[in-house]
């Protein structure tokens, strides 16, 4: 059994955050987080800029010492016993943190040794993390010199050299193009396969979608947290999908709407939150076209983790 | 093109008033720097330490001595027994000139041409000429004054002089000394100051901290490059100035590689610290010219240290540069062994342990 199905056995949250508080001055990037994370699920922290993913993280990672309330991983707690948490953990702050003018392989070592990773094991599980980052033809270049996609892939197989428990990813593929987006989700994926815990902070909605549970964050406060399925489901109604045109009229046509919940903007495309879609899909095109509005791909859509979340965000600043 | 150019300026100089530390450098900077050498220049060839070994205790000899007493150069600070005792004070510095009134030399003066020996502690050619021509002169006028108070011919006293461990007078063996400790200070210092800081910058030090490194360990890992750096250094510039230049080399080696170590560590040890209190590079760069500037001043290379009130000598003690060289000028010019200079390897001792710590307990082992 690995160390987290033993937990899982236990029982017991592998992370588990009372009322966390921390502030900078007078800023308060976090507020009172009460959280427990089970081991082995995928945890998505969602939010915009600001709303305190990162402090979460390093709070989590015991890099930083709350000013109020508590963390405790893998039943350590984080500021007394931050020293046993070490070997437990895995952590990926948001910028590229190693060493650029040491190669990839150098890297590598360099984590190895400093977690005491032994002879025997060390080679094994550096060829084990250079082709699952697919970098084992990459081994003498730069790491200042590697695609952000790679430095996020290097920088992930350094955070895993020492087998954690825990992974705590700080928006790993924020600024990575789409491939290596997925190549790297497929990784987390096989790791989550194995049992290994994995948090990380995501602005990508749609990878929050993939995520066993996501908490959804917002000026330092967890507005919402639980299944995607159940945080879609905490949005009251249906999403219409239109293409209009001119879209500056469209929108203003819909703002005197009644019974229009929200209008949300997507590059060219409108969506609209309604009570009942089916009801008033004809009611809206008639009104939109009226107002000498073209009415492209009209249609009712599921409302996806970005909905939910602006939506959630709207009624709180209401 | 001018518009452009002025606004480049305008806004070169929005980032520098945003940049305290680089205004505090550029307006205290030159002022304290041209204070201290201003003073220190004047300061370093008043109030020298004289040791006088009177032989006669006659009134004469005693006359003699207030006239040197007197002068502004000169500080008459014990009263000796012999000659050999004098040279104990010379060795350690603690004076800078001694003289010597030999038995009966108020009758030879009656009689013939008496004289008086005055011995200089030449590593530092300013101080030790300064010294002797203000005691020559000294005696020379006191004969003068006695000769028309007598309303006689007066017998010339003959002054014997003698310039010890640099008996050319060679200005080169003070400076060059004391730039080999110069270069090792600043060797130590940038190595360790980049160290730390670029960490930070470069985001690598968060990485490090969730990794079981404890800061004792990253002080020594990063200590232990800039000591091998800096050692292989010393012993380039050691060869260059006792083969190159000529600079005596009268001590035991042994003793001099072992307490230039101990030098290099402090100072790595300071560098360090400025470097785990820093955020930028540059910050932690201006910060050091400002300690190295300090350092300097109270090294005793401009103004001897003895010279300052009580306060500053007390804090003086605290910086390694003056220790280092102190023993630097004893073993090599002197040929001190431990035993003369043993205050001062106490002191970098002390020091390297005590910077080394500094280093340690200011690196915080969290982000906040």
């Amino acid at each position: 059994m690995t160390k987290s199905e033993e937990q899982r056995a236990k029982n017991g949250p592998i992370i588990c955050a009372d009322k966390l508080t921390r502030a900078f001055g007078k800023t308060v990037a976090l507020q009172e987080l009460d959280l427990r994370i089970e081991p082995g699920e995928i945890f998505g922290l969602v939010g915009p800029d600001g709303a305190g993913k990162t402090t979460a993280l390093r709070l989590m990672a015991a890099v930083m010492r709350p000013t109020l309330g508590r963390v405790r991983v893998s039943g350590f707690d984080s500021v007394k016993q931050a020293e046993s948490i070490r070997p437990h953990v895995g952590y990926m702050p948001q910028r590229f943190s190693l060493y650029p003018d040491l190669n990839v392989l150098e890297n590598l070592c360099f984590y190895a040794d400093i977690f005491s990773v032994n002879d025997g094991e060390r080679q094994k599980r550096i060829e084990q993390l250079l082709a699952f980052a697919n970098l084992t033809h990459f081994t003498d270049r730069r790491a200042g010199q590697l695609s952000g996609g790679m430095q996020k892939k290097l920088a992930l197989a350094c955070t895993l050299i020492h087998r954690p428990d825990v992974l705590l990813l700080d928006e790993p593929t924020t600024g990575v193009d789409p491939v290596s987006r997925r190549e790297f989700w497929d990784i987390l994926t096989d790791l989550h396969i194995s049992g290994t815990t994995i948090v990380v902070s995501t602005p990508y909605m749609d990878e929050a979608e993939r995520c066993n549970r996501v908490g959804l964050l917002f000026k330092g406060t967890l507005i919402e947290c639980g299944t995607p399925a159940s945080v879609k489901a905490k949005i009251q109604g249906q999403v219409i999908e239109l293409r209009p045109e001119p879209m500056a009229r469209a929108q203003e046509a819909l703002a005197h709407q009644p019974d229009v919940l929200e209008v949300q903007v997507y590059g060219d495309l409108l969506h609209v939150l309604v009570d009942d879609a089916y009801q008033r899909m004809p009611q809206l095109k008639a009104a939109l076209e009226a107002a000498g509005v073209q009415v492209n791909r009209l249609r009712v859509i599921q409302p996806r983790m970005e909905e939910a979340f602006i939506s959630l965000i709207h009624r709180l600043q209401q | 093109m001018f518009n452009r150019i002025q606004n480049l300026a305008l806004k070169e100089f929005i980032q520098i008033t945003r940049n305290w530390l680089l205004l505090v450098f550029i307006i205290l900077g030159p002022v304290m720097e041209l204070v201290l050498l201003a003073r220190a220049t004047r300061q370093g060839t008043t109030h020298m330490a004289t040791v006088v070994v009177d032989q006669d205790r006659s009134q004469t000899s005693r006359q003699i001595i207030s006239a040197i007493d007197n002068t502004e150069e000169l500080d008459v600070v014990a009263h000796l027994d012999s000659p050999d005792q004098a040279d104990a004070w010379l060795e350690r510095s603690q004076a800078v000139l001694v003289l010597v009134l030999p038995p009966n030399l108020e009758a030879d003066l009656a009689a013939g041409s008496p004289e008086v020996q005055l011995i200089a502690d030449g590593t530092n050619s300013t101080s030790s000429g300064s010294a002797l021509n203000a005691a020559v002169g000294a005696i020379n006028a006191f004969g003068i004054r006695r000769a028309s108070a007598y309303a006689r011919e007066w017998p010339t006293i003959d002054v014997r002089t003698q310039v010890r461990y640099n008996p050319t007078q060679d200005a080169n063996h003070f400076t060059i000394t004391a730039q080999l400790g110069f270069v090792i200070y600043q060797v130590a210092l940038v190595v360790a100051v980049a160290g730390l800081t670029r960490e930070r910058e470069l985001g690598t030090l968060e990485q490090l901290l969730v990794t079981p490194t404890r800061r004792l360990e990253l002080i020594v890992g990063k200590a232990i490059p800039a000591l091998i750096i800096a050692s292989v250094d010393f012993l380039l510039m050691y060869a260059i100035a006792v083969w190159g230049f000529q600079v005596p080399m009268r001590g035991p080696f042994v003793v001099l590689l072992a307490l230039s170590l101990f030098f290099i560590v402090a100072e790595i040890g300071l560098g360090l610290t400025v470097s785990a209190i820093s955020r930028t590079q540059q910050q932690a760069g201006l910060l050091i010219f400002v300690l190295a500037l300090i350092d300097v001043s109270f090294s005793g290379y401009v103004m001897p240290v003895e010279r300052m009130p009580t306060a500053l000598y007390a804090l003086a003690q605290l910086f390694p540069l003056q220790h280092y060289l102190a023993v630097i000028r004893s073993v090599m010019l002197k040929g001190a062994g431990l035993e003369a200079i043993w205050p001062q390897a106490a002191a970098l001792v002390a020091l390297s342990v005590g910077c080394i710590s500094a280093a340690v307990l200011s690196l915080r082992g969290r982000l906040d």
